[in-house]
């Protein structure tokens, strides 16, 4: 075994949670300076992502009616490009538009037929088809027919958003050996970590202790987690307006954290058949699920050629 | 093979794009190129602060970046590659010199340098017959402010100085509208600000892009250290109370319509050793208007507690004003119990609706409602700011180019601000008030 590496851990609190940064060996003064200018770049996302600030760039997007347009920054647009590709991976499960059919929870269980509702109205006003991206001038637009406009909430990507942006950075500054966390629910794994492949990563939650997952060796990954214990039932399943069930638990492994991070939400709503194939779909990714007998089902990353 | 991440991040946002592609319908709903009203611009400084002020003003339509110029070449190729991506097409340059040689086709130049080199980088593009927006402190050195203000009159160019509040919708509201035009909130009496920010080390740099020693040395700083941590050292900058302070202290100015006539200040390097500026920085401005009224203002700066962060008051007899560049830590009035019923400005949207009134949570069934104090209400600005706070001024640049729009922040009104602001250090450095005289101010 290699002697016991140092880890430098830095901490920053940003888009209402807690991000750290913790990088290996001898040197702290520059791991700090690095992640220094990680969190810088943190705020300066925060700044154009948030739906809470009324200059970001959702913001802006939120405002717009049918037919207008607006150029946004590259980092909102890349953003909202794999959410609409996770919105259409998922078969609509992961949808950052999802805000209006939130609240109608009791509305729906008391009704057993959902039709011609304020329900349905709502539902109407749903869906990442309602807005266009044009590459060449990274503009976001709302369609035409798109009545009522979007609210885009990037609550369930924006994390893992953060966390890709701020190993582009820790990249620039050289450091290929790191652990990002973003608020104890997604981790974005570098390098060897502690010299036996990879970063050892706790996956926690009552429900993953339950079924038998404790830790999994993470390189140069993801692990995005969703679940029932921490927030209660808080995903909605945007075709039903009802929380999530399908598992009592979810995680993603992706090579993307934000990816990953999309992905574990539209998990929780997925029933396992469909991540599965999903998975087998897309390089690098994969999935331990808690079904709600508390048992495990554990989708393995597919094997490339 | 395993995928990397950026190649997957690329393979599943293009996937993502395709499926949302506009096809060329957005075009048609943006504002068409008329041509005559296109500015050609470069940039000098291409920094943390220089990216803020290009991302504003890549919103705004028209502006083409045709140069970049940033000694340190991580900065220059970051932004010359940013902007590639929106396909301006854009020259990095090393030495502001070059620049000015050799484009020719430029109407203005937008200045995000170092403080100590506003000066130059400002005469030598107005000389060359271009507009300027320099970013704030004018200078460190009022010596060299002045020649701004001179170099701006001699070459009968436009120099906007960056004290973008001057240009904020909702300042221009609360303080044109509220507190001049309307009398809200009585005569000011007093105003308050501060910008308290947490403890934070040094900056560094990523290893494989240092400056070597002699660049270094043919630009004038002694170091890396310092070139990255410019703002605490004399020789480049003007300390936390001119980086922070001189955006708050300027609106004391404004609402009060006159110049400081003294200042006290203290201070000092009492957390951070290896720094020449003050890390904190209490001071005491007074104010006294032609007809003899007197107004006082209290501004902190601390750099060591993020405590209240960044935030202005102005506390009138009839009431006060809280704002802030971020509406989330400051964008209300507040009315004193025995003022003019303010509902009439409600209707004339001058104010929101107050957020809670006593009477709404009176008890029930009594005639009077006792309680240890009645809070007053909370009467919300009604203008919102939907755009980067460096938008606007840079908007007010561009349009005074273009038409007769006056500057809202020209050379003279922000030499007033570096002379009520810079005082403050001397006051600090001597212990004793600075008294200031009207002609002080005048260039």
């Amino acid at each position: 075994m290699s002697a016991p590496t140092i880890l430098n851990r830095f901490s920053h609190e940003a888009m209402t949670t807690f991000f750290e940064v913790i990088i290996p060996g001898d040197n702290a003064v520059y791991a700090g300076q690095a992640a220094n200018a990680a969190f810088r770049e943190i705020d300066r996302l925060e700044g154009l992502l948030s739906r809470f600030d009324p200059c970001s760039d959702i913001s802006q997007v939120n405002r717009l009616k049918p037919g207008q347009s607006v150029r946004v920054a590259p980092d909102v647009f890349e953003c909202l490009s794999v959410a609409a590709w996770a919105y259409a991976e998922t078969g609509g499960a992961f949808d950052v538009t999802v805000a209006p059919v939130l609240c109608f929870q009791k509305d729906v269980k008391k009704s057993a037929t959902i039709g011609g509702s304020e329900f349905e109205s709502a539902r109407r006003r749903i869906g990442m088809r309602r807005l266009q991206l044009d590459d060449s001038d990274f503009s976001v637009g709302i369609r035409a027919d798109a009545e009522g406009g979007v609210e885009i909430d990037l609550g369930g990507v924006g994390k893992g958003y953060a966390l890709d942006k701020m190993a582009d950075i820790l990249e620039e500054w050289e450091l290929a050996n790191y652990l990002l966390n973003g608020g104890f629910s997604t981790a974005l794994a570098s390098g060897d970590g502690d010299g036996d492949g990879g970063w050892l990563v706790g996956v926690g939650g009552q429900w993953g202790k339950a079924a038998g997952i404790e830790n999994i060796r993470l390189f140069n990954e993801a692990l995005n987690g969703s679940g029932t214990e921490v927030k209660g039932a808080h995903i909605v399943d945007p075709a039903t307006g009802l929380s999530a069930k399908a598992h009592l638990a979810a995680w993603s492994i992706c090579p993307s954290a934000t990816a990953g991070d999309a992905l574990s939400t539209a998990f929780m709503i997925m029933p396992t058949e469909k991540i599965k194939i999903l998975c087998s779909a897309t390089e690098g990714t994969g999935a331990f699920v808690v079904e709600p007998d508390g048992s495990l089902v554990t989708v393995e990353k597919r094997k490339e050629q | 093979m395993e995928i990397s991440r950026r190649r997957f991040m690329q393979s599943v946002a293009a996937t993502g794009t395709s499926l949302l592609l506009a096809n060329g319908s957005l075009a048609q709903n943006k504002r068409t190129k008329s041509g005559t009203d296109d500015l050609n611009i470069a940039l000098i400084g291409a920094g943390a602060e220089g990216r803020v002020l290009t991302e504003a003003i890549l919103r705004i339509p028209g502006i083409r970046f045709k140069a970049i110029c940033d000694i340190w070449d991580y900065s220059l190729n970051y932004t010359v590659n940013y902007l590639k991506k929106f396909k301006h097409d854009v020259k990095g340059y090393e030495d502001y010199k070059e620049l000015l040689a050799q484009e020719k086709s430029l109407d203005a130049v937008v200045i995000a340098t170092p403080d100590w080199m506003h000066a130059e980088h400002a005469n030598a593009c107005l000389n060359a017959g271009l507009h300027v927006y320099c970013e704030k402190e004018m200078s460190n050195s009022l010596e060299k402010a002045r020649t701004m203000v001179q170099t701006a009159r001699t070459t009968g160019k436009l120099l906007q100085i960056g004290h973008q509040r001057r240009s904020n919708p909702r300042y221009i509201h609360a303080f044109n509208k509220l507190i001049k035009e309307v009398n809200l909130i009585g005569r000011v009496t007093h105003g308050y600000g501060q910008w308290n920010r947490s403890k934070s080390e040094d900056l560094g740099w990523p290893a494989k892009y240092v400056i070597p020693q002699d660049k270094l040395d043919k630009y004038g700083y002694a170091s890396m250290t310092q070139f990255r941590n410019w703002r605490w050292y004399k020789k480049y900058g003007g300390g936390p109370i001119v980086d922070l302070g001189s955006h708050q202290i300027d609106l004391f100015s404004w609402v009060w319509g006159t110049n400081p006539r003294s200042v006290m200040a203290s201070g000092g390097i009492d957390f951070y050793k290896s720094h020449e500026w003050y890390d904190n920085v209490l001071t005491v401005y007074e104010y006294e208007n032609p007809k003899g009224v007197i107004a006082r203002a209290f501004y902190q700066v601390l750099t060591t507690t993020k405590h209240g962060g960044f935030y202005e008051t102005f506390l009138g007899e009839d009431g006060a004003i809280v704002i802030s560049e971020v509406a989330a830590r400051g964008n209300v009035a507040e009315r004193e119990a025995h003022a003019a019923e303010w509902d009439q400005w409600v209707k004339k949207g001058y104010l929101n609706a107050v957020t809670e009134s006593v009477s709404s949570s009176a008890t029930k069934n009594v005639a009077v409602d006792v309680r240890v104090t009645a809070e007053a209400g909370k009467w919300p600005l009604p203008i919102e700011l939907a755009k980067p706070a460096h938008q606007p001024h840079l908007e007010n640049f561009f349009d005074a180019i273009r038409s007769n729009v006056p500057l809202n922040c020209p050379a003279e009104v922000a030499y007033e601000t570096a002379v009520a602001v810079l005082a403050a250090n001397e006051s600090v450095a001597t212990g004793k008030r600075v008294d200031f005289k009207p002609e002080e101010f005048r260039v």
